[in-house]
Parts: C-alpha cells; structure tokens; sequence
C-alpha cells in the first residue's frame, strides 16, 4: 500500500469504500510504531442542520476516527468543528430542533440510527468541554457520578476505579487528602482534569474533547496536553481545537474545516507541512481565519 | 450655575425625597406596630385562648392555626411548584403550552387574594359543606404556588448549559440531570423562593376569610374552621373592645417578626449553604 493511499483528500476524491483504509501503515510524524490502524469511528456523508429547512451546518463529512490515536480538527470560527464533534456522541440531541443526516460509525454500527441507546452511547463516547464543569459535590462524587449512573458496581468497586481514574489523569496526588472537598474548590486546571479523570473512570472507547484548554493558563494547559499524549495508548480521542500549534503538538492525524466542509484530512505532518488543498495552506500559514 | 446642573441637582432632589417618603411611611408604621404591639404582648398571648368579647385572653389558638395553614399550604405547593417550574426550564421552552402557562402562571400570581378565596369556598368549602382548615390551606397553597414555579424556573435557567451536557455526556438520563444535577446547583435560588413564597402567605387574610373561617377553640383538626392570625386580627382590630384591640396589635407584631425572619433566612440560608459547602 503506497502512501499516498494513507492520506485521505475528501476534497477531490472520496474513497468508494471506506473498508480499503482499515490497514494502514502509520506515517505520522509523531513516530507512533507501525500497527495496523484501524478506524475506531467512521463519519459517512454527514451532513448535520440546526434547524429544519435551514442550511447545513455540516455538509457531506467523511472522516475516519483510528483507534488509539488523537485526531485534530481544526478551523476558523464558526467552520462547524465542535458541530462535528458534538454529533459523535449525539449530545445535539438535547436540542430537539437539530438533526443529523448519514452516518456516524463507532464499531461499526451507526450511531446516528433512532433506537440507540444515548445514554449507553455517551458512556462509550465521553465528551470534555472548553469550560470545566464540576458538578456541584464533592470530588468523590464527581468521579463516580458517571459509575453510579451506569449502576452495578459496588462501593468498594467504585473507590477503585475513581482513584485509578484520578492518578491516570494526574489528580490524584494534589486531590488524595481532600476526595470529599467540593469540585469547585479546585484550580481550574485541576477541574478540567478532573472532568478527564470522570470521563475515563467509565472506560470509554472514545473521548470527545472540545478545545480543552482554551479556559486555562499556559501551565494548565501543557498538563493536559501532556496527559491527552498519555490517553492515547488507551483511548481513542477526538479533539477540536483553535490553536494549530496544540495541533500539531498533541494530535496525529488533523482534519481541517472550512464553512462547514472538511477541506482535508490526513496525518498531521503532511496536514501542517505538504497540505495537498490550498486553503488549508493559507489556513495554516495564518493567512485567514 | 448652568441649567444643567441646576437639572440634574433637581433630579437628584427629587430620587432622595421619594426614597425619604418611603422610609417615613415605612417607618412610622414599624414605629406605631411595634409601640402597640409591644404593649398587648405578653406571656398570656402565647398561652391563652382567643377571649369572647370584651375579655381578656391569647392568641394561642390563632398561631397554632396560621402555623398549620401555612406550613401545611407551602407543603402543598412545594412540589407542585417546583415540577411545574422544571418543566418549564427544562421542556420545549418555546412551545404554545409552556408560553400558556407562563401568562397564566404570571395572572395567578397578581390575582386578587380574595378571588382565590372564594374560588376555593366554592370548589371546597361548598361542596364538603363546612368551612376548614383544609380549604384555607388549599387556598394559601395557590397563593404561595405561581411565586415557587416562577422562581424554580428562573433558578433553573441559570444553570449553566455545559453543566447539564455534561452530565448528559457521562451517560445520566435526563431526569438524572435534572434532579442530581440542576436542582443541585439552583437549590439555594429554589429555597429562598419557597421561603418568599411563605412569608407571602404567612400575613394573607382574605383567602382565609372564606376558607378557614375562625374559631374561638384551640384545634388541630384540619376538617373544622381554624383559628389564625390574619382573621383574628382583622376581627379584634374591627371591634370596640380594647382588650381585642391589644391582641390584634400583639397579633400583628408576631405575624411581622414572623415574615421579617423568614425574610432574613431567605437572604441568609443560601449564602451559608454555599459557605459550608465550600468549607467542606
């Protein structure tokens, strides 16, 4: 398989068969070691519209989500990249006016069709979002908020997972003397770990992130991205954000989005250095957007 | 001096005398309640029972009445309310039924006190046959409901969307989010809204009037006429007796101190639910 096959420009042709990409060679310049890649979400012909009859926000989206990789997408304002994200665990569907049209693959099963189970769905699919949002309670609780609503799992079950939960996401130490202290007491970098660290005690197979760390100082922010590096040996993570060099720095294949289209995708070397579309060039030579 | 200045003195004149008025009114009736009241209070108000004309006597019947009726009709519109409210913030906020029960919501809430009364004379008291401490109680209930479902909505409203996504986006059924969630964060906004309501219904007299009646007899039994502070106060204050007229005063003093505290926990009680939250 040549490279130019690993590199996928929806723009001018879209793969007939998604299926022919499951086996890719990783070319990232991240050095990943080679594996065989497989899609863990597949969008197909997406199109996606706030309101009925009104133009759509997302128009005709393809894109394949590999396992255990960090997928960027990046964009001007506006250009629908939180629109795409939010359809992938279908948190649209609290607004009963929004409506998605295509599919959203996660093992191979649409996501998108009406007898899923959302909330089944969105414990797979966990979401972090720009502003951390505790929950008003205590620490303790917010991590086991998500367990206690999956059910089955016993106390001591819990008090496992949340603590494992909490050292994967770096909290534990500065966290561990004061579990039943109120959520909002902490930093705000420390609360969007610990809205990390509540997603991933329900081991989910994919996290939604919607520019993390667009609330926090600088210092906070190299935290997370250091941890979402980490994450990606287990998890699967999807992360939209306006800032390319965070792009480049953390994610290993960048989808770029342009008024509601994806422009083009690909691993995020080859988005940032040898872009095939020229408005991507122009978008990451800081020439609009 | 320029005219204009010589305006904006004049306005400013103007603002600090109207807001003087106010405190005048405001405070020659504190003066004159306080004053009356304190003379006609006494141990005897508490202990003793409403007296027959002329007499002397309590208010113990009356504050054991009123406390019944308001607590029984804020237990009654507690839950009324605070559903109707959520399910105004939380459903289709736009839709042709909640705007409809928004307006109504919004009537119900500045209809005269006395129409309530006698839409609960005839809805109860006419059909089980006797005044009653259940029919005063509905009545104040429906008094005390519109303010709970507004301020529950509004409480809610406030809850920051990103808050409720996330709660969906960990895999919490609505109803989860809503009552783990939402009420969890406009809690202290939802409380001080049922104690507003309370003290709103605490000094109501007409709705009573044609509910609970009054009665000379000390009573726990909802399902007779009830004694209670408004009435008796509005009927000892009437009267040419000046022991009555000691009482009403005494009468109107507890009902004040009553609401005046209620006032202050509504103020107070979120502010310290907040702190001790934060504390822990």
């Amino acid at each position: 398989m040549t490279m130019n096959k690993n590199v996928h420009v929806f723009m001018e042709e879209r793969p007939e068969h998604i299926d022919s990409v499951q086996t890719l060679s990783d070319v990232t310049v991240t050095g990943l070691k080679s594996a065989n890649l497989m899609p863990r979400m597949e969008v197909r012909d997406l199109n996606f519209f706030y309101n009925k009859g009104a133009e759509p926000a997302l128009k005709n989206i393809n894109m394949p989500v590999y396992n255990n990789r960090v997928t960027a997408l990046i964009g001007p304002s506006g250009c629908g990249k939180s629109t795409l994200l939010r359809t992938m665990n279908r948190i649209y569907d609290l607004y009963g006016t929004q409506h998605a049209q295509g599919e959203v693959l996660l093992d191979g099963e649409d996501i998108l069709k009406s007898n899923v189970d959302l909330n089944a769905l969105r414990s797979k699919v966990g979401m972090v979002f720009q502003k951390p949002t505790p929950f008003p309670m205590s620490i303790y609780d917010n991590i086991t908020f998500g367990l206690k609503m999956q059910g089955g799992m016993s106390a001591p079950q819990m008090a496992v997972r949340a603590k494992k939960a909490l050292k994967r996401a770096h909290l534990w130490k500065e966290v561990k003397d004061k579990l039943n202290a109120d959520a909002s007491s902490l930093s705000g970098g420390q609360q969007q770990r610990l809205c990390i660290a509540r997603t991933i005690a329900l081991k989910p197979e994919v996290i939604l992130m919607d520019e993390p760390t667009s609330a926090l100082d600088p210092l906070a922010t190299a935290a997370i991205e250091e941890l979402i590096t980490e994450l990606r040996e287990k998890y699967t993570i999807v992360i939209v954000t306006h800032n390319m060099q965070q792009a480049m720095r953390i994610s290993d294949y960048t989808g770029f989005m342009y008024l509601g289209e994806l422009m083009e995708f690909g691993p995020t070397g080859k988005i940032f250095h040898n872009a095939d579309n020229q408005k991507t060039r122009d978008y990451i030579a800081g020439n609009f957007g | 001096m320029s005219l204009r200045k010589l305006k904006n003195r004049a306005f400013i004149g103007f603002c600090i005398l109207s807001a003087l008025f106010g405190l005048v009114v405001l405070s020659s009736v504190l003066y004159s309640l306080v004053g009356k009241g304190i003379a006609g209070m006494g141990l005897p108000v508490f202990t003793e029972l409403t007296p027959g004309p002329g007499s002397h006597g309590g208010l113990k019947n009356a504050i054991v009445g009123s406390l019944m009726l308001t607590t029984l009709g804020i237990v009654i519109a507690t839950p009324l309310g605070i559903l109707a409210g959520t399910w105004l913030s939380e459903s289709n906020q736009s839709s042709k039924a909640a705007e409809m029960l928004r307006f109504l919501n919004g009537m119900l809430m500045s209809a005269p006190s006395i129409l309530i009364g006698l839409f609960v004379y005839k809805i109860v008291v006419v059909t089980t046959g006797s005044f009653s401490g259940w029919a005063g109680a509905t009545a104040l209930a429906i008094l005390a409901l519109p303010i709970i479902v507004s301020t529950t909505e509004e409480m809610l409203r406030l809850v920051p969307t990103t808050l409720k996504e996330a709660g969906s986006g960990l895999g919490a059924p609505r109803w989860q989010v809503i009552t783990k969630l939402c009420y969890r964060a406009a809690g202290p906004g939802i409380i001080t809204g049922v104690l507003l309501a309370m003290a709103r219904i605490t000094g109501e007299t007409a709705p009573l009037l044609f509910t609970a009646l009054n009665s000379n007899y000390m009573t726990t039994d909802m399902s007779q006429p009830m004694a209670n502070l408004p009435v008796t106060i509005y009927q000892y204050a009437m009267s040419p007796y000046e022991s009555w007229n000691e009482l009403a005063w005494a009468g109107a003093l507890l009902i004040t101190t009553f609401i005046l505290i209620i006032n202050i926990l509504a103020t107070v009680l979120p502010r310290w639910l907040k702190a001790r939250k934060a504390a822990k």
